[in-house]
């Protein structure tokens, strides 16, 4: 187990290496930059001057060890677009917001799928289970920003019920978590389904059936256990991807996230700013895949990673 | 050539053609059992036709504006209304169909090249060949695919073509670890060993052999991949980072109607309607094709 999981982290760092790589020499194969003649008209001592200060003009190589050199010690750089903040005051700044957006999501949506997956496997075929079913494919096939204007369009336009927008209280949180929580709730819902259904063909279950045991009980204790170890492999990277899918909540609702912030990122060019975010979710997406895998083994010790 | 008759490589050969030819026809009876993969099979055609003939269909142009008419609900003139600047709203909306469909059929072309004949040479040379584009699949995996576009699409700039490009770079992958996994599986069949013994070279065993074996899981990914790429697509125009204006695409129109949903409700909800209509469509007809093509699969 040790080796296994030396072996994965180390590659793990590979991997990270490999992508701040390429994503540095992207970012600095394009003419123009942030400090380009139409964007601040400087005489030209000034432009040297500044470049000399974000060390943009030395060679490409030396660039990219000083940045990685830094990044180590939790120095990013300081943001081109809010130079009175280092990127990691920035995102300290912003990403409680999207936390506390994802958080809330996972923790309404992940119940819910389940218990909607248990209701449509129980009832399977029933109408229960078509609209499960519906619902779920509505989640899984169509972007978050669709279902946020279809939102918007019925509470916020036809019922005045919610704010359109904004970031304060509960009344604005509903819809950018409906809008973000409905994927991952299709998914749980969808796979606890299948595999509730599975499971429910075992031998142990019909010995629990025959020793007398109530159906309730047969499902909460003996079928659920069993039925939900695939939903860690699935659900794990569904945690990274509600740091992607904050990116279209946030903008369509206004909310003040690292999502927001992103894409201001890259309508200005923002480097440090872009380079910064890159990683972060690089590292939680690998983490969190990794840590998904280990999981995996402690719940179900029919699986081994080492073996092969 | 055909002066010879049934050498062992003709006869294996033949057989196998047979094979195929009943599971093709099996697919397709069973795919035209499935009411609903049907009737999104039609919805998803509709929405080809509406692509190709966008310049027979829509009453103007995509970029014929009278900023006079501008923002006008649906009416009998305009029977979507018109948009910000007085564009016809149908007929945008109607040209947007060619825009997502150029995107999601080129992109799946180009992820077909690349992934298809990478996961190939992976599954069959195997050794440092497998080991580089392995590693490669993973680096690209590090990062979520839309991030990875949204971040190509920063550096290069947007436009059709880029927006292509950008989804492509990221769509091969799936298509490679599947052609190489079915690859891994297919080469240790007896019938490879047959081919083997017989002299056939490597090429040709990959292409006449293992290839056609593989088709229909590929098929259906291929399938899926185009609504994938179309909401990627749909997504990056939305953040303002894809299509670039006068070309409509829906995504885009999503976004410049979110400044206007409070009133003009109508700019908000088509675009979305067909934005989720071709999503629903397009993954109805590939899990058709999935369980058509494979009936050990689920249930």
């Amino acid at each position: 187990m040790a080796r296994y999981l030396l072996g994965r982290v180390i590659g793990l760092i590979g991997v990270f290496i490999a992508v701040s790589i390429v994503a540095f020499l992207l970012m600095h194969s394009i003419p123009g930059g942030p400090f380009d003649e139409e964007k601040s008209p400087l005489p030209p001592a000034a432009r040297a001057n500044i470049l000399r200060k974000y060390g943009l003009d030395r060679p490409l190589y030396i660039q990219y060890l000083r940045y990685m050199g830094s990044a180590l010690h939790g120095d990013f750089g300081i943001s081109f677009q809010n130079p009175t903040e280092t990127v990691l005051q920035t995102i300290g700044r912003t990403w409680p917001v999207s936390l506390r957006l994802g958080g809330l999501t996972i923790l309404i949506a992940l119940p819910l799928g389940i218990l909607l997956g248990i209701i449509a496997a129980v009832k399977q075929n029933t109408w229960i289970d078509y609209v499960t079913t519906f619902v779920s494919t509505l989640g899984l096939t169509v972007p978050n920003f669709v279902i946020a204007t279809w939102l918007l369009l019925l509470f916020s336009v036809r019922l005045r019920w919610l704010p359109t927008g904004g970031w304060g209280g509960w009344k604005t949180w509903i819809m950018p978590v409906t809008a973000l929580g409905l994927g991952p709730m299709a998914l749980a819902a969808r796979y606890t389904r299948s595999s509730l259904i599975e499971v429910m063909r075992a031998d142990y279950i019909r010995t629990a059936h025959a020793k007398g045991l109530s159906g309730r009980r047969v499902i909460m204790r003996h079928a659920l256990k069993n039925a939900l170890i695939p939903l860690i492999t699935i659900l794990g990277p569904q945690v990274p991807n509600l740091v992607t899918g904050t990116i279209f909540v946030e903008v369509i609702f206004r909310v003040p996230g690292l999502g927001k912030f992103f894409v201001s990122s890259i309508y200005l060019r923002d480097y440090p700013m872009l380079m910064a975010t890159m990683l972060l979710v690089a590292l939680l997406w690998s983490a969190t895949y990794l840590l998904s895998d280990i999981l995996y083994t402690v719940v179900d010790p029919r699986v081994r990673l080492y073996g092969d | 050539m055909s002066t010879v008759a049934n050498t062992p490589a003709r006869v294996a050969s033949d057989v196998q053609r047979k094979g195929e030819a009943s599971l093709w026809r099996d697919a397709r009876r069973r795919f035209f059992k499935n009411k609903l993969a049907v009737a999104a099979l039609v919805v998803a055609v509709a929405l080809i036709l509406t692509a190709i003939f966008a310049n027979v269909i829509a009453p103007a142009s995509y970029d014929y504006s009278v900023i006079g008419d501008a923002l006008q609900f649906p009416n009998r003139q305009h029977l979507l209304g018109t948009d910000s600047v007085g564009r016809d709203f149908l007929s945008r909306l109607i040209y947007g169909a060619r825009i997502s469909m150029i995107v999601g059929f080129s992109v799946q072309a180009i992820a077909v090249l690349i992934g298809v004949s990478l996961g190939m040479l992976a599954g069959l040379l195997g050794g440092w060949v497998d080991y580089l584009i392995m590693r490669c699949v993973e680096v690209l995996t590090a990062i979520p695919g839309i991030l990875f576009a949204l971040f190509l699409i920063s550096v290069f700039g947007g436009g059709l073509r880029n927006v292509i490009l950008a989804i492509a770079l990221v769509g091969w992958i799936d298509l490679c670890r599947l052609t190489r996994a079915q690859f891994l599986t297919l080469r240790e069949k007896d019938y490879v060993l047959a081919a083997r013994s017989i002299g056939t070279s490597p090429f040709q065993i990959a292409t006449r052999h293992l290839l056609p074996n593989a088709l229909a899981p590929l098929i259906v990914a291929v399938t899926l991949g185009i609504p994938s790429a179309i909401f990627t697509e749909a997504s990056l125009s939305f953040l303002g980072l894809g299509i670039n204006d006068p070309l409509p695409s829906w995504g885009k129109m999503v976004a410049d109607a979110n400044s206007y949903i409070r009133v003009y409700w109508h700019l908000g909800l088509f675009p979305t309607l067909l934005i989720a209509t071709t999503m629903l469509s397009f993954s109805f007809v590939g899990d058709g094709l999935r369980d058509a093509l494979d009936p050990h699969l689920n249930k």
